[in-house]
């Protein structure tokens, strides 16, 4: 597993699509600080209450598109120009492949992921620091790793998979679009309020109105299990970070990890059993 | 004999196709296999099966001694090469960070013996270009580099010279003979071009529909597509008389038909046989090749 490693790393220190989506990465970053300190600065001007960690991590949903490209570009290679076929022949076991594969893919991603958040750095000198406090912060950033691992398991898995480059690229954003739409529709049915009332203009008056239940509100044990879904997804997290929201970073850490461990045992005795060419 | 490779009743089927059907070979140490057989005879997926790449469905293939259903038949696997269809090259790397990639994954201690495999496939020249921009021959060259890095005592070839020039089949050519004869690599190729086999192998295994059909050395196809002068008579037995009082070559094929291989005078051989009342009712010159014999055996439907 350490010559596949060895290899791996290798590869990917020539691999021209790394460095260019490292370079994508840390230019986005990089826009979005002058970007998020204007809107900072004009969402606190109109006296709307924001904090630092609402801009910090405003981009976090899009890690998962970054990671997909990237995991896609990287193994379909293998598949595409045959590379794969040279681990085999010389007698390494298709899961050590697997795993020095995942290995390298999320060394790769925590890599992109580090220059996602070196880039927003700047926003501690131009917004301010965070209420959250380092211990806060930490807490976020492990998340991000754990959810960094699970998204790169996901596409590790499709990659691995799907012998055809282009379709592992339409089918790994695709994945992606839909854990992000399954995530953010979670995420807002989480944040229905539980009533709706506030005030209306009636008649050239303000009236308050009387609170109603929500018909949208999810609550009980379905809540439970929305919130549970939620969390569960690999872009779940990456949804709460963007509004701050993470309550148990704990709770998201061990499922991200969890998930992680049940897709890439899932992804290597598939992987087992697949007729490669 | 000596074997590197057999296989026992071996069978792969994908879905509703059956691509091996029983397929029982053997290549001996030190030989070069050549490995016949149409369009979907099953050739290539022979060759996925031995590289690990594909899984039989059912039946046996050693390695070295070593069973496939045994847990070391990676290590098996460590003493062989292969290029499987393409060359499994990184398109974006030069020949050499290929062969740099290639002895990392096989674990080798230095980089020491890239530059000497690029100068025993003779891509030594070719600096800073990537291995994208290479010609077919070029890329066949660097697969079978790769196939080498790791000193494989097994080489296996999946039709090297598709798609390549004149000149680069007779390069590949001079490249496998050398390899077999001066490092005794035993080489199992798979080609179409029977022809060009036909100047390498030292074995030849014909398969057809999944199944083997002949297995046999070079000195057997010699003999069996051996120049002669097939004849038809009333009686052999007078013939065999007659060629043996003479000292000339013959074998019998049936009671009417025999095959002559010396050069013969007809006018006397016809004199002699009409004294004794043995008449000939055709005579006809073979010259059979790997090509007409392998005709033969399959019947001749479809592409070779």
């Amino acid at each position: 597993m350490t010559r596949l490693l060895n290899a791996g790393f290798f590869r990917l220190r020539r691999d021209r699509t790394f460095w260019i989506t490292a370079a994508v990465v840390i230019l986005i970053s990089l826009v979005n600080v002058p970007n998020s300190t204007e809107s900072w600065q004009v969402q606190t001007a109109g006296s709307l209450a924001v904090t630092m960690e609402e801009f910090f991590f405003n981009l976090a949903p899009y890690a998962g598109m970054i990671f997909a490209v990237f995991v896609s570009l990287f193994l379909g290679t293998e598949h595409s120009d045959g590379t794969i076929r040279n681990k085999l022949v010389v007698g390494h076991t298709r899961r050590h492949i697997y795993l020095a594969d995942f290995a390298v893919c999320f060394a790769a991603d925590l890599f992109l992921l580090a220059l996602w958040i070196l880039g927003q750095t700047p926003l501690f000198f131009t917004i301010g620091p965070m209420e959250m406090g380092m211990t806060g912060f930490a807490a976020y950033l492990a998340v991000a790793v754990c959810f960094t691992a699970s998204l790169t398991a996901v596409f590790v898995l499709i990659n691995m998979l799907s012998t055809n480059k282009a379709v592992s690229v339409v089918l790994s954003l695709a994945v992606w679009i839909l854990l992000i739409l399954a995530a953010s529709g979670a995420n807002d049915r989480l944040d229905c309020p539980a009533t709706i009332g506030g005030m209306a203009y009636i008649d050239g008056e303000f009236v308050m109105m009387e609170e109603k239940p929500n018909p949208l509100y999810v609550a009980g044990f379905a809540r439970l299990l929305l919130k549970s879904f939620l969390d569960l997804l690999p872009t779940g997290p990456a949804i709460l970070m963007t509004n701050a929201a993470i309550e148990n970073p704990g709770r998201e850490i061990t499922l991200a990890l969890l998930l992680t461990a049940l897709l890439i045992f899932a992804g290597v005795r598939l992987f087992q059993k697949k007729n490669l060419r | 004999m000596n074997y590197v490779l057999t296989t026992h009743d071996l069978k792969k089927k994908y879905r509703h196709f059956q691509a091996l059907n029983g397929l029982s070979m053997h290549v001996p140490r030190g030989s070069i296999y050549g490995f016949v057989g149409k369009n979907g005879a099953g050739k290539t997926t022979l060759i996925r099966l031995i590289c690990g790449l594909q899984n039989p469905t059912s039946g046996t293939f050693t390695l070295y001694g070593i069973r496939n259903d045994q847990k070391n038949i990676e290590k098996a696997r460590r003493r062989m090469g292969a290029v499987v269809e393409t060359p499994s090259i990184y398109l974006n790397m030069t020949a050499e960070e290929n062969l740099k990639q290639q002895y990392l994954i096989l674990g080798l201690p230095s980089f020491g013996g890239v530059k000497d495999l690029l100068h025993l496939v003779g891509l030594d020249n070719t600096g800073r270009k990537k291995a994208g921009n290479f010609s077919l021959g070029m890329r066949q060259r660097l697969g079978i580099a790769l196939a080498l890095a790791g000193s494989p005592d097994l080489l296996v070839l999946d039709e090297p010279a598709n798609g390549l020039d004149p000149q680069g089949i007779v390069e590949i050519r001079e490249l496998i003979l050398k390899l077999n004869r001066e490092r005794q690599i035993t080489v199992l190729i798979s080609s179409h071009i029977l022809d060009e086999l036909s100047r390498l192998a030292t074995h030849y295994g014909i398969i057809d529909s999944g199944r083997m059909i002949k297995e046999f050395s070079a000195r057997e196809l010699e003999h069996a597509c051996r120049k002669c002068i097939r004849l038809e008579v009333t009686d052999t037995r007078i013939l065999a008389r007659i060629l043996t009082e003479a000292d000339i070559e013959f074998k019998i094929i049936s009671p009417t038909t025999a095959d002559i291989f010396e050069k013969v005078n007809i006018t006397w051989l016809a004199k002699v046989l009409a004294m004794e009342y043995c008449e000939i009712f055709s005579i006809q010159e073979k010259d059979e090749s790997l090509e007409s014999y392998f005709i033969s055996l399959t019947g001749g439907a479809g592409h070779v």
